[in-house]
């Protein structure tokens, strides 16, 4: 049995990869060498001169209050955006997958908020929480509690989880929802039949069930709430007030763009590189198990 | 646990008008095996789906014991279901497969390892009890299953064609051993297959079910006997019985240019569908009645030969069961008597028995 293709021509299997391969090397390897060696390096404002410091730039920044403190913030922001996500996304594939009539058009309204941009959809949010004109800052202030993300950390901080969290749900709820079909009907009747209401069948067959597709959204949401929330955060607080949103990968554009510190800059997208990668390997240790019951 | 389960008039009609079940009566012995058999389609397992709790009821009353059950949840109805696919919790060893539903019943721990210790013992599944699913063989499989069901000792137990996924041979063995469990726990059974001989094998008695409807109820034999509509006949019996269109006029039976006097007195006139089983017809001197056959295939089982031909005059093929090798080749002809009184009648317009 031949199950694998032969290629015949050495140089045809390097042409065949060559596009994805050009692809890596200029938009990742290079850009990623281009930052390591610059988080070595320490520039004067104006960039006109330069000078090689050793790690001088990450010893700066582990000593660096503020920099802790965008951990933490990251830390909060990525727990709250991914049980959001994730807790919504679950309830909603439960309630969707009971759905009997129109269940398709249920689904696809429950899809779209994945087609809107982060941007557009933090624009979204940061206009319906506006303080002078927002709707639902209106409403709040009906009932009594004055909204204003623009001057209170915490509730920036809420707004920019609601909203990246709203975005992240249809693409949970799309595996959720897949992960919900794929077990088997008999096992809920099987299960109703011992006797276990509503609750204790989810509880105890229909989530375990789900754990693998739990375990791979988990790891998903937390590389999303650690990298792709930056268009969110720049257009709702741009990391105010007074720095309560500005996680890990908003603080390096902020550093460098705004601060123009391109070497402490550089220095903490390495640090968020290494974590990405021991993201990865943890993802991919994991999907090579796939199932564990 | 014995308890009788009665169904009266059950009907299923799904909202979009589909009338699934058509008023169906059956009153279940306590500790009786009824086998629910029918083609694909024919609403026995929406049937047994009713009874479990799983599909409501629109027509009709469902009795488990004295209790009125058609608005009880499944749990409530006490009673347990073996599925197609086993429906084994994959997560879950094989003791808390069989736990699952004594522990949401609230057992008491001690009680719960006793039950379950014991019933794999009765199913020779001590040695699995840690083992997962997906460690178990197809066979072991089934057991677990029927373990499952077993261990609450529910009012009635529910099979819904749980040998289709065994191999032939499995099927054979779990066959005879899911007799002796129902002989030994006595208890009330209701069993869905479409496989005939499951269903006669199995069964106290047989509800041979076509299109929705009951089109009889009786023992196997009694079926196999004096089935009660063509379909019936055509149903039960391996290798399907052979039909002939023919002529009744008093006591006279035509078929092509065959013709019988009935022995028995049969009040009707007119068209009628005959039927005879393929082991009715023999190579014997000593039948009263003969046709010739003109063999176009034979099929050898070993023990019996199918033979199919046609009689000269008669459209219909036929299939005769002969004891032992092919007495003939292909292209001969068959000398083959039958008694008038195996021959099935039944009206060709009714399709109901008239002899």
């Amino acid at each position: 049995m031949q199950s694998q293709p032969v290629f015949n021509h050495r140089w045809l299997p390097w042409l065949l990869l060559l596009p994805q391969l050009a692809i890596t090397l200029v938009f990742f390897l290079w850009p990623a060498a281009q930052a390591v060696w610059q988080s070595f390096l320490m520039e004067d404002a104006f960039g006109l001169s330069t000078e090689f410091v050793w790690f001088e730039n990450f010893s700066v920044l582990l000593q660096d209050e503020i920099y802790h403190r965008s951990f933490t913030t990251t830390f909060i922001f990525s727990i709250g955006v991914t049980a959001l996500s994730m807790g919504g996304a679950l309830l909603l594939a439960v309630m969707a997958d009971q759905v009997i009539r129109g269940a398709r058009v249920y689904r696809t309204l429950l899809v779209w908020p994945y087609a809107v941009a982060p941007a557009v959809a933090g624009v979204l949010w940061m206009f319906m929480f506006n303080p002078s004109i927002g709707i639902l800052s209106y409403l709040l202030e009906q009932l009594g509690y004055d909204w204003n993300h623009f001057l209170n950390g915490d509730q920036a901080m809420l707004l920019v989880i609601i909203a990246a969290a709203w975005k992240q749900i249809s693409y949970n709820f799309l595996f959720f929802l897949a992960g919900l079909q794929a077990i088997p009907r008999s096992l809920i009747e099987a299960a109703a039949l011992d006797g276990a209401g509503p609750m204790k069948r989810f509880w105890t067959i229909l989530f375990p069930l789900l754990s693998p597709t739990s375990f791979f959204l988990l790891v998903i949401n937390v590389v999303y709430a650690f990298f792709d929330t930056f268009g969110i955060i720049h257009a709702v607080t741009q990391g105010g007030p007074g720095g309560s949103t500005s996680i890990l990968v908003y603080k390096v554009f902020d550093d460098g763009f705004n601060g123009l510190d391109l070497g402490s800059s550089a220095a903490q997208s390495v640090i968020l590189m290494a974590i990405v990668g021991a993201l990865t390997v943890v993802q991919f240790r994991y999907i090579e198990r796939k199932v564990q019951y | 646990m014995m308890s009788n389960l009665s169904l009266a008039n059950i009907g299923k009609t799904y909202p979009n008008g589909h009338q699934a079940i058509h008023s169906l009566n059956l009153d279940v012995e306590p500790g009786e095996l009824i086998v629910l058999v029918g083609p694909s389609g024919c609403g026995k397992s929406s049937l047994l789906r009713m009874i479990a709790g799983l599909e409501t009821i629109t027509d009709g009353e469902l009795h488990i014991g004295e209790q009125q059950v058609n608005r009880l949840e499944p749990a409530q109805r006490d009673i347990a279901m073996v599925f197609q696919n086993y429906a084994l919790y994959p997560h879950m060893s094989v003791f808390d497969n069989m736990a699952y539903g004594l522990r949401n019943r609230r057992t008491p721990k001690a009680q719960i390892r006793q039950q379950v210790e014991s019933t794999a013992e009765m199913l020779q599944l001590e040695q699995l009890l840690e083992r997962k699913p997906r460690q178990l063989s197809g066979g072991q499989r089934q057991r677990v299953a029927m373990g499952r069901a077993i261990v609450r000792q529910p009012k009635v137990f529910l099979f819904d064609e749980p040998l289709s996924n065994l191999d032939a041979k499995l099927r054979g063995q779990m066959r005879i051993e899911i007799k002796r469990l129902q002989r030994r726990l006595n208890t009330t059974t209701v069993y869905v297959t479409h496989d005939q001989t499951e269903a006669m094998t199995l069964a106290d008695r047989l509800v041979v079910m076509n299109a929705g409807r009951a089109e009889q109820i009786g023992s196997p034999l009694d079926v196999y006997h004096r089935p009660q509509t063509p379909f019936v006949a055509g149903f039960i019996g391996s290798s399907s019985m052979n039909f002939i269109t023919g002529r009744l006029d008093h006591h006279q039976l035509q078929l092509g240019e065959l013709r019988i006097p009935l022995k028995q007195k049969v009040d009707f006139n007119g068209e009628v569908i005959v039927g005879l089983r393929p082991e009715h017809l023999h190579r014997g001197t000593d039948y009263p009645h003969r046709i010739e056959l003109d063999v176009s295939l034979l099929e050898q089982l070993g023990a019996d030969t199918l033979v199919h031909g046609k009689v000269p005059g008669l459209d219909q093929e036929l299939i005769v069961r002969l004891k032992g090798a092919a007495p003939c080749e292909p292209g001969t002809r068959l000398s083959l008597g039958f008694h008038c009184d195996e021959l099935h009648l039944f009206c060709a317009n009714s399709q109901q028995r008239i002899n």
